[in-house]
Protein backbone atom coordinates (compact mmCIF):
# COMPACT_ATOMS: atom_id res chain seq x y z
CA UNK A 1 0.00 0.00 0.00
CA UNK A 2 1.63 3.45 -0.57
CA UNK A 3 2.39 6.00 2.03
CA UNK A 4 0.12 8.39 3.32
CA UNK A 5 1.81 11.20 1.91
CA UNK A 6 1.13 9.95 -1.44
CA UNK A 7 -2.37 8.84 -1.05
CA UNK A 8 -3.10 12.69 0.05
CA UNK A 9 -1.27 14.05 -2.80
CA UNK A 10 -2.88 11.90 -5.46
CA UNK A 11 -6.17 12.97 -4.22
CA UNK A 12 -5.41 16.33 -4.13
CA UNK A 13 -4.17 15.55 -7.89
CA UNK A 14 -6.84 14.05 -8.92
CA UNK A 15 -9.57 16.66 -7.45
CA UNK A 16 -7.82 19.36 -9.09
CA UNK A 17 -7.56 17.33 -12.47
CA UNK A 18 -11.59 16.80 -12.18
CA UNK A 19 -12.62 20.21 -11.24
CA UNK A 20 -10.08 21.90 -13.91
CA UNK A 21 -11.80 20.00 -16.31
CA UNK A 22 -15.35 21.38 -15.13
CA UNK A 23 -13.99 24.52 -14.81
CA UNK A 24 -12.66 24.72 -18.55
CA UNK A 25 -16.31 23.32 -20.17
CA UNK A 26 -18.01 25.86 -18.13
CA UNK A 27 -15.66 28.39 -19.19
CA UNK A 28 -15.93 27.26 -22.52
CA UNK A 29 -19.38 27.79 -23.14
CA UNK A 30 -19.58 31.19 -21.27
CA UNK A 31 -17.01 32.82 -23.50
CA UNK A 32 -18.82 31.86 -26.58
CA UNK A 33 -22.21 33.08 -25.22
CA UNK A 34 -21.21 36.02 -23.51
CA UNK A 35 -18.16 37.40 -25.58
CA UNK A 36 -16.56 38.71 -22.64
CA UNK A 37 -12.58 39.59 -22.50
CA UNK A 38 -12.59 39.10 -18.62
CA UNK A 39 -13.90 34.94 -18.99
CA UNK A 40 -11.10 35.01 -21.95
CA UNK A 41 -8.44 35.58 -19.42
CA UNK A 42 -10.28 32.97 -17.19
CA UNK A 43 -10.67 30.35 -19.57
CA UNK A 44 -6.61 30.95 -20.19
CA UNK A 45 -6.07 30.58 -16.67
CA UNK A 46 -8.23 27.13 -16.47
CA UNK A 47 -6.18 25.98 -19.57
CA UNK A 48 -3.15 26.64 -18.40
CA UNK A 49 -4.37 24.61 -15.10
CA UNK A 50 -5.75 21.96 -16.66
CA UNK A 51 -2.77 21.20 -18.23
CA UNK A 52 -0.31 22.23 -14.91
CA UNK A 53 -2.83 19.68 -12.92
CA UNK A 54 -1.83 16.74 -15.99
CA UNK A 55 1.63 17.26 -15.28
CA UNK A 56 1.05 17.68 -11.57
CA UNK A 57 -0.87 14.36 -11.58
CA UNK A 58 2.16 12.14 -13.10
CA UNK A 59 4.99 14.72 -10.93
CA UNK A 60 2.73 13.32 -7.96
CA UNK A 61 3.63 9.53 -8.90
CA UNK A 62 7.32 10.74 -10.38
CA UNK A 63 7.85 12.44 -6.67
CA UNK A 64 7.29 9.61 -4.43
CA UNK A 65 9.46 7.02 -6.50
CA UNK A 66 12.33 6.24 -4.53
CA UNK A 67 16.11 6.84 -5.09
CA UNK A 68 17.23 4.42 -8.06
CA UNK A 69 20.86 4.67 -9.59
CA UNK A 70 19.99 7.41 -12.36
CA UNK A 71 18.81 9.72 -9.13
CA UNK A 72 20.32 9.08 -6.18
CA UNK A 73 18.36 11.61 -4.19
CA UNK A 74 14.91 10.94 -5.80
CA UNK A 75 12.63 12.55 -7.73
CA UNK A 76 11.60 15.53 -5.51
CA UNK A 77 12.44 18.26 -7.25
CA UNK A 78 9.77 17.38 -10.04
CA UNK A 79 7.74 18.92 -7.55
CA UNK A 80 9.39 22.41 -7.55
CA UNK A 81 9.87 22.14 -11.54
CA UNK A 82 5.97 22.34 -11.56
CA UNK A 83 5.48 24.61 -9.58
CA UNK A 84 7.99 27.28 -11.67
CA UNK A 85 5.86 25.92 -15.14
CA UNK A 86 2.80 26.93 -13.71
CA UNK A 87 4.20 30.67 -12.45
CA UNK A 88 5.97 31.08 -15.71
CA UNK A 89 3.16 30.07 -17.58
CA UNK A 90 0.50 32.38 -15.21
CA UNK A 91 2.93 35.42 -15.86
CA UNK A 92 2.58 35.27 -19.99
CA UNK A 93 -0.69 35.03 -19.70
CA UNK A 94 -1.62 37.45 -17.58
CA UNK A 95 0.66 39.81 -19.72
CA UNK A 96 -1.12 38.99 -22.91
CA UNK A 97 -4.20 39.06 -21.90
CA UNK A 98 -2.88 42.96 -20.20
CA UNK A 99 -2.44 43.52 -23.54
CA UNK A 100 -5.84 42.35 -25.39
CA UNK A 101 -7.41 44.30 -22.03
CA UNK A 102 -5.65 47.53 -23.30
CA UNK A 103 -6.72 46.66 -26.89
CA UNK A 104 -10.53 46.14 -26.02
CA UNK A 105 -10.53 49.75 -23.67
CA UNK A 106 -9.43 51.48 -26.95
CA UNK A 107 -12.28 49.30 -29.34
CA UNK A 108 -14.85 48.57 -26.23
CA UNK A 109 -18.08 46.01 -27.09
CA UNK A 110 -20.81 45.32 -25.50
CA UNK A 111 -21.52 42.14 -23.40
CA UNK A 112 -24.26 39.75 -24.46
CA UNK A 113 -26.09 37.54 -21.90
CA UNK A 114 -24.00 38.71 -19.02
CA UNK A 115 -26.29 36.48 -16.61
CA UNK A 116 -24.60 34.40 -18.35
CA UNK A 117 -21.19 34.95 -17.46
CA UNK A 118 -22.77 35.55 -14.05
CA UNK A 119 -24.52 32.44 -13.13
CA UNK A 120 -21.12 30.94 -14.78
CA UNK A 121 -18.64 32.91 -12.45
CA UNK A 122 -20.93 31.94 -9.08
CA UNK A 123 -20.41 28.07 -10.14
CA UNK A 124 -16.66 28.49 -10.55
CA UNK A 125 -16.40 30.55 -7.55
CA UNK A 126 -17.66 27.67 -5.78
CA UNK A 127 -15.70 25.28 -7.38
CA UNK A 128 -13.00 26.83 -7.00
CA UNK A 129 -12.91 27.49 -3.48
CA UNK A 130 -14.34 24.08 -2.38
CA UNK A 131 -11.41 23.12 -4.33
CA UNK A 132 -8.49 25.59 -2.75
CA UNK A 133 -9.68 24.22 0.71
CA UNK A 134 -9.55 20.71 0.12
CA UNK A 135 -6.54 20.16 -1.95
CA UNK A 136 -4.83 22.83 0.91
CA UNK A 137 -5.80 20.54 3.69
CA UNK A 138 -4.37 17.57 1.17
CA UNK A 139 -0.81 19.70 1.08
CA UNK A 140 -0.67 20.35 4.59
CA UNK A 141 -0.89 16.43 5.34
CA UNK A 142 1.51 15.65 2.62
CA UNK A 143 3.92 18.34 3.58
CA UNK A 144 3.72 19.01 -0.61
CA UNK A 145 4.82 22.44 -1.84
CA UNK A 146 3.83 21.51 -5.23
CA UNK A 147 0.21 20.64 -4.15
CA UNK A 148 -0.03 23.35 -2.05
CA UNK A 149 1.02 25.79 -4.60
CA UNK A 150 -2.08 24.09 -6.53
CA UNK A 151 -4.24 25.20 -3.56
CA UNK A 152 -3.12 28.74 -3.87
CA UNK A 153 -3.67 28.73 -7.45
CA UNK A 154 -7.42 27.46 -6.89
CA UNK A 155 -8.00 30.16 -4.13
CA UNK A 156 -6.93 32.66 -6.02
CA UNK A 157 -8.48 31.72 -9.16
CA UNK A 158 -12.25 31.95 -6.75
CA UNK A 159 -11.39 35.23 -6.31
CA UNK A 160 -10.70 35.89 -10.03
CA UNK A 161 -14.44 34.51 -10.51
CA UNK A 162 -15.79 36.65 -8.01
CA UNK A 163 -14.46 39.96 -9.22
CA UNK A 164 -15.28 38.95 -13.01
CA UNK A 165 -18.96 38.04 -11.47
CA UNK A 166 -19.06 41.94 -9.61
CA UNK A 167 -18.06 42.91 -13.11
CA UNK A 168 -21.06 41.99 -14.83
CA UNK A 169 -23.27 42.76 -12.12
CA UNK A 170 -22.25 46.58 -12.99
CA UNK A 171 -22.33 45.54 -16.70
CA UNK A 172 -26.13 44.69 -16.37
CA UNK A 173 -27.07 47.97 -13.20
CA UNK A 174 -24.94 50.49 -15.85
CA UNK A 175 -27.08 48.72 -18.94
CA UNK A 176 -30.28 49.26 -16.84
CA UNK A 177 -29.54 52.59 -15.71
CA UNK A 178 -29.30 53.91 -19.29
CA UNK A 179 -25.52 54.00 -19.28
CA UNK A 180 -24.77 51.42 -22.26
CA UNK A 181 -21.81 53.56 -23.23
CA UNK A 182 -19.69 53.40 -20.01
CA UNK A 183 -20.84 49.93 -19.54
CA UNK A 184 -19.05 48.61 -22.03
CA UNK A 185 -15.54 49.47 -20.89
CA UNK A 186 -16.78 47.59 -17.36
CA UNK A 187 -15.33 44.12 -19.14
CA UNK A 188 -12.01 44.97 -20.43
CA UNK A 189 -11.18 46.64 -16.90
CA UNK A 190 -12.36 44.15 -15.47
CA UNK A 191 -9.67 41.65 -17.52
CA UNK A 192 -6.99 43.88 -16.82
CA UNK A 193 -7.23 44.37 -13.29
CA UNK A 194 -7.54 40.46 -13.42
CA UNK A 195 -4.45 40.58 -15.37
CA UNK A 196 -2.61 42.81 -12.93
CA UNK A 197 -3.92 40.54 -10.00
CA UNK A 198 -2.61 37.17 -11.48
CA UNK A 199 0.95 38.90 -11.74
CA UNK A 200 2.71 39.21 -8.38
CA UNK A 201 1.69 35.80 -6.76
CA UNK A 202 2.38 34.49 -10.55
CA UNK A 203 5.94 36.13 -9.95
CA UNK A 204 6.33 34.73 -6.26
CA UNK A 205 5.32 31.35 -7.24
CA UNK A 206 8.07 31.39 -9.89
CA UNK A 207 11.06 32.93 -7.86
CA UNK A 208 10.44 30.77 -4.82
CA UNK A 209 10.50 27.78 -6.97
CA UNK A 210 13.62 29.29 -9.00
CA UNK A 211 15.16 29.04 -5.44
CA UNK A 212 14.08 25.84 -4.53
CA UNK A 213 15.88 24.28 -7.75
CA UNK A 214 18.88 26.14 -6.83
CA UNK A 215 19.29 23.79 -3.56
CA UNK A 216 17.87 26.34 -1.38
CA UNK A 217 17.95 25.55 2.67
CA UNK A 218 15.46 23.93 4.41
CA UNK A 219 13.17 26.50 5.92
CA UNK A 220 13.66 27.99 8.89
CA UNK A 221 11.77 25.46 11.29
CA UNK A 222 13.48 22.97 10.35
CA UNK A 223 17.30 24.60 10.88
CA UNK A 224 15.41 25.79 14.48
CA UNK A 225 14.61 21.87 14.53
CA UNK A 226 18.36 21.18 14.15
CA UNK A 227 20.29 23.71 16.14
CA UNK A 228 17.57 22.01 18.78
CA UNK A 229 18.69 18.74 18.53
CA UNK A 230 22.49 20.24 18.86
CA UNK A 231 21.79 22.07 21.60
CA UNK A 232 20.08 18.29 23.61
CA UNK A 233 22.92 16.23 22.99
CA UNK A 234 25.44 19.28 23.47
CA UNK A 235 27.63 17.17 26.08
CA UNK A 236 28.02 14.41 23.94
CA UNK A 237 30.69 16.08 21.24
CA UNK A 238 33.28 19.01 20.93
CA UNK A 239 31.63 20.70 17.96
CA UNK A 240 30.00 20.80 14.96
CA UNK A 241 31.01 22.16 11.46
CA UNK A 242 29.64 22.86 8.01
CA UNK A 243 26.24 22.40 8.54
CA UNK A 244 24.27 22.65 5.43
CA UNK A 245 20.86 21.74 4.36
CA UNK A 246 18.83 21.69 1.04
CA UNK A 247 15.44 20.86 -0.10
CA UNK A 248 14.27 18.76 -3.04
CA UNK A 249 10.49 19.26 -3.15
CA UNK A 250 8.81 18.31 0.23
CA UNK A 251 12.40 16.49 1.09
CA UNK A 252 14.65 17.67 3.21
CA UNK A 253 18.40 17.15 3.84
CA UNK A 254 20.73 17.95 6.17
CA UNK A 255 24.56 17.21 6.28
CA UNK A 256 26.92 18.04 8.54
CA UNK A 257 30.40 17.29 10.58
CA UNK A 258 30.37 16.31 14.40
CA UNK A 259 33.77 16.73 15.81
CA UNK A 260 33.99 13.76 18.97
CA UNK A 261 36.71 13.16 21.42
CA UNK A 262 39.38 11.17 18.84
CA UNK A 263 39.95 8.37 22.05
CA UNK A 264 36.68 7.63 21.65
CA UNK A 265 35.55 4.30 20.79
CA UNK A 266 33.83 3.89 17.38
CA UNK A 267 30.60 1.60 18.80
CA UNK A 268 30.22 5.19 20.70
CA UNK A 269 30.94 7.69 18.12
CA UNK A 270 28.25 5.72 16.06
CA UNK A 271 25.73 5.74 18.92
CA UNK A 272 25.71 9.83 19.02
CA UNK A 273 25.62 10.55 15.37
CA UNK A 274 22.66 7.53 15.20
CA UNK A 275 20.60 9.35 18.15
CA UNK A 276 21.35 12.27 17.08
CA UNK A 277 20.20 11.25 13.39
CA UNK A 278 17.18 9.83 14.58
CA UNK A 279 16.25 13.11 16.87
CA UNK A 280 16.26 15.36 13.85
CA UNK A 281 14.63 12.94 11.32
CA UNK A 282 11.82 12.80 14.22
CA UNK A 283 11.58 16.31 14.14
CA UNK A 284 11.41 17.03 10.37
CA UNK A 285 9.02 15.57 8.48
CA UNK A 286 10.22 14.08 5.06
CA UNK A 287 14.08 14.19 6.13
CA UNK A 288 17.05 12.79 5.34
CA UNK A 289 20.22 12.94 7.46
CA UNK A 290 23.98 12.90 6.65
CA UNK A 291 26.73 13.26 9.91
CA UNK A 292 30.14 12.43 9.37
CA UNK A 293 31.96 12.17 12.29
CA UNK A 294 35.32 13.78 12.66
CA UNK A 295 37.75 12.89 15.34
CA UNK A 296 38.86 15.92 17.62
CA UNK A 297 42.67 17.10 17.16
CA UNK A 298 43.30 17.40 21.05
CA UNK A 299 43.42 20.79 21.12
CA UNK A 300 41.23 22.07 23.77
CA UNK A 301 42.78 23.52 27.35
CA UNK A 302 41.33 20.67 29.10
CA UNK A 303 43.66 18.14 27.08
CA UNK A 304 46.10 20.69 27.11
CA UNK A 305 46.63 21.01 30.89
CA UNK A 306 46.22 17.16 31.86
CA UNK A 307 42.59 17.20 33.22
CA UNK A 308 41.48 15.16 30.96
CA UNK A 309 38.41 15.13 28.30
CA UNK A 310 35.22 16.54 29.11
CA UNK A 311 32.85 14.21 27.15
CA UNK A 312 34.47 10.97 28.19
CA UNK B 1 23.55 45.27 12.98
CA UNK B 2 25.57 47.42 15.13
CA UNK B 3 28.15 45.53 17.34
CA UNK B 4 29.92 47.04 20.27
CA UNK B 5 33.11 45.89 22.07
CA UNK B 6 33.52 46.55 26.01
CA UNK B 7 35.92 45.17 27.62
CA UNK B 8 36.21 44.78 31.32
CA UNK B 9 37.86 42.76 34.11
CA UNK B 10 39.22 39.85 32.11
CA UNK B 11 35.67 39.68 30.26
CA UNK B 12 34.61 41.11 26.90
CA UNK B 13 30.69 41.97 26.44
CA UNK B 14 28.95 42.28 22.66
CA UNK B 15 26.61 44.49 22.92
CA UNK B 16 24.40 43.84 19.62
CA UNK B 17 21.20 46.33 18.70
CA UNK B 18 19.23 44.78 15.47
CA UNK B 19 18.32 41.47 13.99
CA UNK B 20 20.23 38.51 14.82
CA UNK B 21 20.32 36.67 11.87
CA UNK B 22 21.39 35.41 8.55
CA UNK B 23 23.20 39.27 7.95
CA UNK B 24 24.57 39.89 11.09
CA UNK B 25 25.52 36.24 12.30
CA UNK B 26 28.97 36.03 9.94
CA UNK B 27 29.77 39.37 11.28
CA UNK B 28 29.07 38.08 14.91
CA UNK B 29 30.88 34.84 14.31
CA UNK B 30 33.84 36.76 13.28
CA UNK B 31 34.16 39.01 16.11
CA UNK B 32 33.35 36.08 18.52
CA UNK B 33 36.22 34.42 16.93
CA UNK B 34 38.81 37.22 17.72
CA UNK B 35 37.56 38.04 21.36
CA UNK B 36 38.14 34.33 22.36
CA UNK B 37 42.01 34.61 20.91
CA UNK B 38 42.34 37.73 23.20
CA UNK B 39 43.38 36.85 26.80
CA UNK B 40 40.28 36.91 28.52
CA UNK B 41 38.50 34.58 31.26
CA UNK B 42 34.22 35.00 29.79
CA UNK B 43 32.25 36.48 26.90
CA UNK B 44 29.46 38.54 27.54
CA UNK B 45 26.42 38.93 25.22
CA UNK B 46 24.64 41.96 25.59
CA UNK B 47 20.61 41.06 23.23
CA UNK B 48 18.95 43.70 25.55
CA UNK B 49 18.63 45.76 22.15
CA UNK B 50 17.56 42.47 19.77
CA UNK B 51 14.40 42.25 18.27
CA UNK B 52 14.39 38.95 17.13
CA UNK B 53 17.25 35.94 16.92
CA UNK B 54 16.78 33.67 13.72
CA UNK B 55 18.66 29.90 13.39
CA UNK B 56 21.35 31.70 11.83
CA UNK B 57 21.91 33.91 15.35
CA UNK B 58 21.61 31.06 17.09
CA UNK B 59 23.87 28.62 15.33
CA UNK B 60 26.41 31.65 16.40
CA UNK B 61 25.45 31.65 20.16
CA UNK B 62 26.26 27.44 20.07
CA UNK B 63 29.64 27.75 18.38
CA UNK B 64 30.79 30.18 20.88
CA UNK B 65 29.00 28.17 23.66
CA UNK B 66 31.11 25.15 22.45
CA UNK B 67 34.40 27.20 21.62
CA UNK B 68 34.47 28.77 25.10
CA UNK B 69 33.97 25.30 26.55
CA UNK B 70 36.76 24.10 24.49
CA UNK B 71 38.76 27.01 25.58
CA UNK B 72 38.15 27.35 29.16
CA UNK B 73 36.22 30.73 28.86
CA UNK B 74 32.45 31.34 30.10
CA UNK B 75 29.70 32.47 27.83
CA UNK B 76 27.01 34.74 29.42
CA UNK B 77 24.10 36.56 28.22
CA UNK B 78 23.92 39.78 30.08
CA UNK B 79 20.33 41.36 28.85
CA UNK B 80 18.14 39.82 26.28
CA UNK B 81 14.43 41.37 24.91
CA UNK B 82 11.50 39.15 25.96
CA UNK B 83 11.14 37.93 21.79
CA UNK B 84 14.82 36.65 22.22
CA UNK B 85 14.47 34.76 25.41
CA UNK B 86 11.34 33.17 24.52
CA UNK B 87 12.91 31.56 21.12
CA UNK B 88 16.02 31.08 23.30
CA UNK B 89 13.49 29.05 25.41
CA UNK B 90 11.82 27.34 22.92
CA UNK B 91 14.92 26.15 20.79
CA UNK B 92 16.17 24.61 24.47
CA UNK B 93 19.70 26.44 24.61
CA UNK B 94 19.22 29.18 27.35
CA UNK B 95 20.43 26.83 30.38
CA UNK B 96 23.90 26.83 28.31
CA UNK B 97 24.69 30.19 29.32
CA UNK B 98 24.69 31.73 32.90
CA UNK B 99 22.49 34.54 33.28
CA UNK B 100 23.87 37.16 35.77
CA UNK B 101 21.41 38.08 38.33
CA UNK B 102 19.32 35.24 37.76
Amino acid sequence: MAPKHEIYMLRASMVSLFCNAVLFVIKSTALMLVNSLAIAVDLGISFVALIVSVILYYSVKLANRPADLIHNYGYGKVENVCEALEGVVLIGIALAMSFQAVVHMLHPRPLVMPWVGLVSCVINSILNFGGAYYIIRMARKSDSPAIYAEGIHYRMEGFISVMIGASFVLFMFLQASGYGTPARYVDPIAALLVSMILIIPSFKLARNSFFKLLDASAGEDSQMEILKQLGRHIDRFCEFRDLKTRTAGRNKFVEFKLVVPEDISFRKGHEIVSTLEKDIKAGIPNCEVLIKMEPCKKDCEYVKNGEGCLYL
Amino acid sequence: MEIKEHLKENGLTLSLKGSFDEASSPEVERKLTEALSQDIKSICFDLGKVPYISSAGIRVLIIAYKKAVKNEKKVLIGDMSAKVEEILETVGILPLFAIPGR
